[in-house]
């Protein structure tokens, strides 16, 4: 079995692909997990991060074995944790499927 | 020459940066799209009306929910409403006609509701339910559009259809005031972008069609034609005869049908005549080649035969090896990944979208017959010694006409799909070339001609305009089915006794070269206008000389000129 980690990861590079689809040529995301995408320094503007993260969730919810609700999630968080690269997103989900 | 992005304009009371990014990365075409400011529909539309700029995009998406429109709720609706939301429907439709010549085509989705909106349930059809007021709106809106030439509505729930998932999309509605699923964007986008690549011309002429298992099930030099899986109590055979009556739609709307298949022609004909499920016929058809060639090389010599661009052309076969042997020779040629399962063909036929036409003329329905019909003249110039006698056997007639109401829809067609007898390619809506043509100084005309084997219809376009002591030939358009009849001599006679009879004293055309025009250049030099490069001179002293052995029919003010 595939473990959790890589599951999240190749849900992201599905994602980012998706999300680039309908990007302005002059912004892609490179899909490097460092990359700062999320919040007020990030790359994306909050239209694009809702549209990835819909797409983030709906990818994970066709994979895991029982489905999550991050966006959901997320909106409860506190803004000083809320993920600011998709390294951070990706542990944020991993914490959220094992608990 | 350079090709300049289309740019588009989405003007929306949702966020619609979804489209506008999906459309600025269609391949088809190069767009870029923009999206007016977030809430603003209504000032944007009316600003649009105001600007002092006379072109203020290529393109206008106006997208928008009921509800941005008129009131529509759960509660029963009365007449009251109706008329209220009808008048609201009017005002929206309004604004976009005045505002409409600023762009060359406008695009308004229809309104959609999601499917959480019930009403008032299962009776929600009935006056009074908000589907039924819905569909009164959307009716009006159809109504009120029709006369444009510019503005078209579009089938939002066609876009809700294709996209199999959940298309209105409850978490993006309340988070982003994005109503739908990413897919019903990507959908809309690509209609949008397929319907500018077939308004300007670039929609595919010639369908050629593999045999075993894509137009019928089976092998039949394994079973013949008696066995094939065709029509009868068979899901699969079914579905084949589905498949025909598609494509025999297809053929309808102008679409030329081939075909090219490795089997015996003789059986294969003998297939086509007798099934008794088949609903393509072999007149259905306009050229085949059914052999054991390469079938790359088959479509490239009836491209040739048909005088069609190999960019015009879809191959569609159930065989992968075949398709990837065709894409690798012909890259021109549109071969789209062909479902395996038989069922689907309807759907991936209708997927393909790249014979849409904003209209279907009469020329189009009849277009197999005129390919027919010059099968027979080809036949008949064999047998007649020289190209004057045989030109002279086929008892030509060519009607020439003004171009107005009555046939600008052909005119434009003709005018935006034509490539290679074409002097200047420009690129027209239906509503400029006519306002073009009615300028007072243009003098605009169209050319049909007709023979003993058939009427080819209306197959040329030439205009002037008049400059001071001058004459342009702008447009120089001839269908490549009736090149070298004789109709150009026609074509330019009639411009240069317009000319005359506006008084000027020269008429000139400035030939302006494309990768596939270079026939107008030749017809030009070996004509008896004269040449100073790219530049084609007639002094209007002398009447251009044409065959006595053509009847030509003129309107009264150019058979004037050539009776004096």
């Amino acid at each position: 079995m595939k473990k959790l980690e890589e599951t999240i990861r190749e849900v992201m590079e599905v994602a980012i692909a998706e999300l680039n689809l309908g990007l302005p040529h002059s912004l892609k995301v490179s899909g490097d997990y460092d990359e700062q995408l999320f919040g007020e320094s990030g790359q994306l503007s909050s239209l694009d991060t809702v549209n990835f993260l819909a797409i983030v969730e709906e990818k994970l919810n066709e994979t895991l074995p029982s489905p999550i609700r991050l966006i959901e999630e997320l909106m409860q968080e506190n803004d000083s944790v809320l993920p600011t690269t998709i390294g951070e997103l990706a542990r944020f989900i991993s914490n959220l499927v094992r608990n | 020459m350079t090709v300049s992005a289309i740019e588009c304009l989405i003007v929306s009371d949702f966020n619609c940066e979804n489209l506008a990014g999906y459309l600025s990365h269609q391949r088809m075409l190069q767009l870029q799209a923009s999206c007016s400011s977030f809430g603003q529909l209504w000032p944007t539309l009316l600003e649009l009306g105001h600007s002092h700029r006379s072109t203020c995009a290529d393109v206008l998406v106006v997208w928008t929910r009921p509800q941005g429109i008129a009131p529509i709720t759960g509660e029963a609706i009365g007449n009251g409403q109706l008329q209220f939301a009808i008048g609201e429907v009017d005002r929206f439709c309004d604004t976009i006609l005045a505002i409409e010549n600023r762009f060359k085509h406008v695009f308004i989705p229809l309104w959609v509701l999601p499917t959480t909106q019930r009403g008032i349930g299962f009776a929600d059809l009935k006056p009074g339910g908000m589907h039924w007021l819905l569909g009164r709106m959307n009716q009006r809106l159809i109504d009120n559009l029709s006369q444009s030439t510019r503005c078209f509505a579009l089938n939002t729930q066609k876009w809700i259809e294709q996209c199999r998932v959940n298309a209105f999309d409850s978490k993006l509605w309340y988070m982003a005031k994005i109503p739908f699923h990413r897919s019903v964007f990507q959908e809309a986008a690509l209609e949008i972008s397929s319907a500018l690549c077939n308004l300007r011309g670039s929609n595919r002429k010639l369908l050629i069609l593999d045999l075993d298992d894509t137009l019928w099930g089976g092998v039949l030099g394994d079973v013949g034609w008696e066995n094939l899986r065709l029509g009868g109590h068979d899901a699969i055979g079914e579905s084949f005869v589905e498949f025909q009556f598609a494509i025999k739609a297809l053929k309808q709307q102008g679409v030329l049908l081939a075909i090219a298949s490795k089997n015996e022609d003789s059986v294969a004909i003998q297939a086509i005549e007798n099934h008794p499920a088949m609903i393509l016929k072999l007149d259905d058809f306009v050229a085949r080649r059914i052999n054991w060639n390469d079938k790359a090389q088959n479509i490239v010599a009836m491209v040739e035969e048909l005088n069609v661009g190999v960019d015009s052309v879809v191959f569609i076969d159930d065989n992968p090896n075949e398709r990837e042997r065709v894409k690798s020779a012909c890259p021109e040629v549109l071969v789209p990944d062909w479902p395996k399962d038989k069922m689907e063909y309807v759907n991936a036929l209708s997927a393909l979208r790249c014979f849409d036409k904003a209209n279907v003329t009469s020329e189009d329905s009849a277009r197999t017959q005129m390919y027919h019909a010059e099968r027979k003249r080809d036949a008949a110039k064999k047998a007649v010694g020289s190209v004057d006698d045989w030109l002279a056997s086929l008892e030509m007639v060519i009607r020439v006409e003004r171009i107005s109401e009555s046939n600008i829809k052909r005119a434009t067609q003709l005018l935006n799909k034509t490539n290679q007898m074409n002097l200047s390619t420009r690129r027209m809506t239906e509503s400029e070339f006519l306002e073009w043509c009615n300028d007072s100084s243009t003098f605009a005309y169209a050319f049909s001609v007709s023979d003993k084997f058939g009427d080819s219809g209306l197959t040329g376009v030439g205009t002037i305009k008049i400059n001071g002591d001058e004459a342009r030939i702008q447009d120089f358009v001839l269908s490549c089915r009736v090149f070298g009849r004789k109709v150009e001599e026609i074509m330019v006679s009639t411009l240069v006794d317009a000319a005359r009879l506006s008084g000027v004293n020269s008429v000139t055309a400035i030939y302006i070269e494309t990768e596939r025009n270079k026939v107008t250049r030749s017809f030009f030099e070996s004509s008896a206008f004269v040449r100073e490069g790219d530049t084609f001179s007639w002094s209007t002293e002398s009447f251009y000389p044409f065959p006595d052995w053509v009847v030509v029919s003129r309107p009264p003010e150019v058979s004037a000129a050539q009776d004096n």
